[in-house]
């Protein structure tokens, strides 16, 4: 019995054989000087949820709003509302068509397709038919109101504060939007968007808003488009500064706490740095071949030149020259630039912009930027991305002395743009504004995917933390869904 | 006894410690061979949500074989395989470090070559050739999605080699008293054709081919000693050293891969290494005629800065406790048991990698802490 002793001494070694390192735990997160217990997030598509050009019941559940508010549940936050789509509307989704038609499209997903040419690849592709009938969709809402989220897709500053908006009476002379109208207050449905946010009565509010004020003039082409930007002077409902101090009063009149996001510069977005000025890929027999079309107008030109019609460096940028390899696209130039009897066309410069829906069929199969210019309604040129970066500018001075005003949070989201054109890193994985390869934007190139959605989060929580004193956790971004593969 | 031995002499071992004393050998011909395990863990707090996660490290097996033959009073020859370098780290597939690193396995031996002579009465010198052979296996996950949930990933493995040396000196100032110093060089690990196999979704092949070689080189550092020794009386001795490691040679890790695309390039991965130092101290007990303990101490200074740090080699400072006993069961058969504890200090640390001014962005880190436990065995012979 001598030896047992000898045993129980050597028990505490043994114990500390299977002792595992141990980490004393982390203080509960507080929500410091803010109050999470209805957050309630206004804004467009991006606040909505919107992705892959569609809104759906999945995107709804994991806008930055809805991965915002799981984290400040965290830190005293309650429960989130949304006004979720039903049905077909809600599992593939309820867009906009890309062609114009006024259809209600599904989302893309990424898909295999054949071409013009029947070379089959694989790119972006919608998710099913279109929707035979608009009509199911403007009473497509499966929750009551109020809602944590009053983001209307497509919807310019001013549009939050025009009455009859959400009114299905108006949808047939365009003043009202459909995606309001799904889930516009039943028993007053000329209430404007910010009348209903603040009447569901907010202790904390997002704002991000001015986006499609610069956006839909972009998508469209600029000058040949029919959308303008939104100008800076004029009335609230109609001045960019007027509009958005009026909608900050309105969230802030029961003195809530809230969060401003800025504009970031949608010039750098994959849908308009994916087909780039110079992806024409020629043989050396096509490009002798088409600058033998070329030679008359070439001719035609070098006459206006030494007639004194155009100068030759207007001359020079009107030329038409092609080599074996890759070469600017034949685009068609402003109307002021052309020379009688010739078309207008020029090719293209490294600062053209090719937006991301231009028909790749007639890219490849109706001579689109090589035999004839690239419609104008397609490019966006050196004028026109100067209007939309001074206009992003503009708007982002008022934002930002808005939210010093206020005394709210600012999160700049158009510097977290800037910092993902050179790549921005999360826990390892590295994302950029690369159209796919990316892996941050959704398949239409302008919204951001769910990843890109949490990356947004983050940056609120960023920002909330530093204004609020809170601690609110981030999420780790890698863990949801960005570009799926087949 | 902290796993010092640069300043006395330890017997075969010396071979590795310092191989100026390969000599100070009684015995013509020494053995000596054994091996530990090690048992370790590391663990990593994410300070944002407080979530841990915890190594599941294989069991490391180094081992060890040192064996002198005493050519005359002045020469003696050596060898000794040993395993300086080795590491298991297994982190697991979905824990939220794994586009870092899920596991990782280096291994290398050191085939060593050795030559002493007694210069003086006092001073002995000895060098030793180094031949290094290794093999290494990384996986790590890779960030695309497919629709049936398939994890992207890299595997990377290969063998490397290189070549270095062992020197050391040792000046016996007076019958208590010795010095010694030694400087063990690094060794480039040249690492060619191995394999990297990347597992994406199919459409994603085009781009990063599912197999392609790589070649990649695994700077290992040099040491440099200076450690002294003092018979306090006949039964104890007390030594210390201190070791210089410049670990600075570890700028970045690597992939130079042979098919490159335009969505795939070389991996450039930084690991900006400080060169480190380790403090050791040690005491030696002849208990009787038969056994001897030993006991000690070290603190091991992390090279890893606190903005470099990639848990796929967690090392923080690390405090070490040792233990050793061994036992002459004849004049020529002895059996050492030892014992190691390291406590491996927590640190709150990231690895910003490429991603040094980024605002927006998320480094991967938080609180790591480890320990290890490594009992090991080894048979002394001699004739």
């Amino acid at each position: 019995m001598k030896n047992l002793h000898k045993i129980l001494y050597l028990l505490p070694l043994a114990f500390a054989f299977s002792c595992e390192p141990e980490f004393d735990d982390l203080p509960a997160p507080t929500g410091g000087s803010a109050d999470f217990t209805n957050y309630v997030a206004v804004g467009n598509s991006l606040t909505a949820g919107y992705q892959s050009n569609a809104l759906s019941a999945d995107g709804q559940l994991n806008s930055f709003p809805a991965i915002l508010s799981a984290q400040m549940k965290l830190a005293g936050g309650g429960e989130h509302t949304v006004p979720l789509l039903t049905g077909d509307y809600g599992s593939r989704g309820a867009g906009l068509d890309l062609l114009g038609q006024n259809l209600i499209v599904p989302e893309l997903k990424l898909d295999y397709s054949a071409d013009c040419l029947g070379e089959i690849s694989l790119g972006p592709t919608l998710d099913g038919m279109p929707y035979g009938s608009a009509q199911g969709f403007f009473t497509s809402n499966a929750t009551p109101g109020p809602y944590n989220n009053y983001a209307v897709p497509g919807a310019k500053s001013f549009h939050l504060l025009a009455p009859g908006y959400g009114n299905a009476a108006n949808l047939a002379n365009n003043s009202a939007n459909p995606y309001y109208v799904r889930f516009a207050n039943p028993s007053n449905n000329n209430e404007t968007v910010v009348a209903a946010a603040a009447s569901a009565n907010p202790t904390f509010f997002s704002l991000w808003i001015g986006n499609n004020d610069v956006l839909g003039y972009a998508t469209s082409g600029g000058d040949e488009g029919n959308e303008q930007i939104t100008p800076i002077a004029g009335p609230a409902g109609v001045g960019f500064e007027a509009t958005y101090n009026a909608l900050v009063a309105s969230l802030t009149a029961n003195g809530a706490n809230g969060i401003l996001a800025n504009i970031p510069d949608i010039t750098s977005i994959p849908f308009f740095n994916t087909i780039r000025w110079n992806n024409l890929e020629l043989t050396a027999a096509e490009a002798t071949a088409l600058n033998q079309a070329y030679a008359n107008y070439n001719a035609g030109i070098d006459q206006a030149v030494a007639g004194g019609a155009l100068t030759e460096n207007q001359g020079n940028l009107k030329k038409i020259n092609f080599s074996a390899g890759n070469n600017a696209f034949v685009i068609n130039d402003r109307p002021g630039r052309s020379v009688p009897g010739l078309p207008n066309i020029r090719q293209a410069l490294p600062r053209d912009l090719i937006i991301l829906s231009t028909p790749q069929d007639s890219l490849k199969c109706a001579g689109w930027g090589s035999q004839k210019g690239i419609p104008l309604n397609y490019v966006l040129d050196k004028t026109e991305t100067d209007a939309i970066k001074g206009a992003i500018d503009s708007y982002n001075s008022i934002i930002k002395q808005a939210a010093d005003n206020n005394n709210l949070a600012f999160v700049d989201t158009k510097a977290i743009l800037e910092e993902m054109e050179k790549g921005l890193s999360f826990n390892g994985v590295t994302y950029s504004t690369q159209f796919i390869s990316g892996g941050a934007f959704s398949l239409d190139g302008v919204h951001p995917n769910t990843v890109g959605y949490a990356i947004i989060a983050n940056a609120h929580i960023d920002a909330i933390n530093s204004k609020y004193g809170s601690s609110i956790p981030k999420v780790d971004v890698n863990q949801y869904e960005g570009i799926v593969f087949p | 006894m902290g796993h010092l031995g640069t300043g006395f002499y330890l017997g075969a071992s010396s071979t590795f410690f310092n191989p100026a004393m390969m000599g100070h050998s009684e015995n013509k011909f020494d053995l000596e061979f054994g091996g530990s395990g090690i048992i370790s863990s590391v663990a990593f707090q994410n300070q944002m949500t407080g979530d841990v996660s915890r190594t599941d490290n294989p069991l490391g097996t180094p081992f060890y074989l040192y064996g002198t033959y005493k050519i005359n009073d002045e020469l003696t020859a050596g060898l000794a395989v040993y395993t300086p370098f080795g590491s298991s780290v297994v982190w697991g597939d979905d824990w939220e470090g794994r586009h870092l690193i899920q596991d990782i396995s280096l291994q290398a031996v050191f085939i060593q070559p050795t030559i002493s002579i007694q210069a003086s009465e006092k001073l002995s010198l000895g060098l030793g050739f180094v031949y290094a052979t290794g093999n290494v296996e990384i996986n790590r996950a890779l960030a695309f999605q497919n629709s049936n949930n398939i994890q992207s990933g890299a595997s990377l493995s290969g063998g490397a080699n290189g070549y270095g040396f062992n020197f050391g000196a040792h000046y016996q100032a007076t019958d208590k008293l010795g010095i010694g110093v030694t400087y063990r060089s690094g060794v480039k690990m040249e690492l060619e054709d191995g394999d990297a196999e990347f597992t994406v979704p199919t459409p994603v092949q085009a781009t990063v081919p599912p197999t392609n070689t790589f070649s990649a080189t695994l700077p290992l550092p040099s040491t440099t000693t200076i450690g002294i020794s003092y018979q306090l009386n006949e039964k104890l001795l007390i030594s210390a050293e201190y070791s210089n490691i410049n670990w600075d040679v570890y700028e970045s890790l690597d992939f130079d891969f042979e098919t490159n695309t335009d969505g795939f390039q070389d991996s450039e991965n930084p690991r900006r290494y400080e060169s480190s130092s380790i403090f050791r101290l040690g005491f030696q007990y002849m208990v009787n005629d038969k056994l001897t303990a030993r006991i000690g101490g070290y603190y091991d200074e992390s090279p890893i800065q606190d903005d470099f740090f990639n848990p796929e080699t967690p090392n923080s400072d690390n405090l070490g406790l040792t233990a050793g006993l061994s036992y002459l069961f004849s004049d020529k058969l002895a059996i050492d048991a030892s014992f190691i504890y390291i406590n491996g200090l927590e640190r709150e640390s990231y690895y910003t990698g490429n991603n040094l001014n980024q605002d927006f962005g998320d480094n991967f880190g938080g609180k790591y802490k480890s320990s290890s436990f490594i009992p090991g065995i080894g048979v002394r012979y001699n004739f």
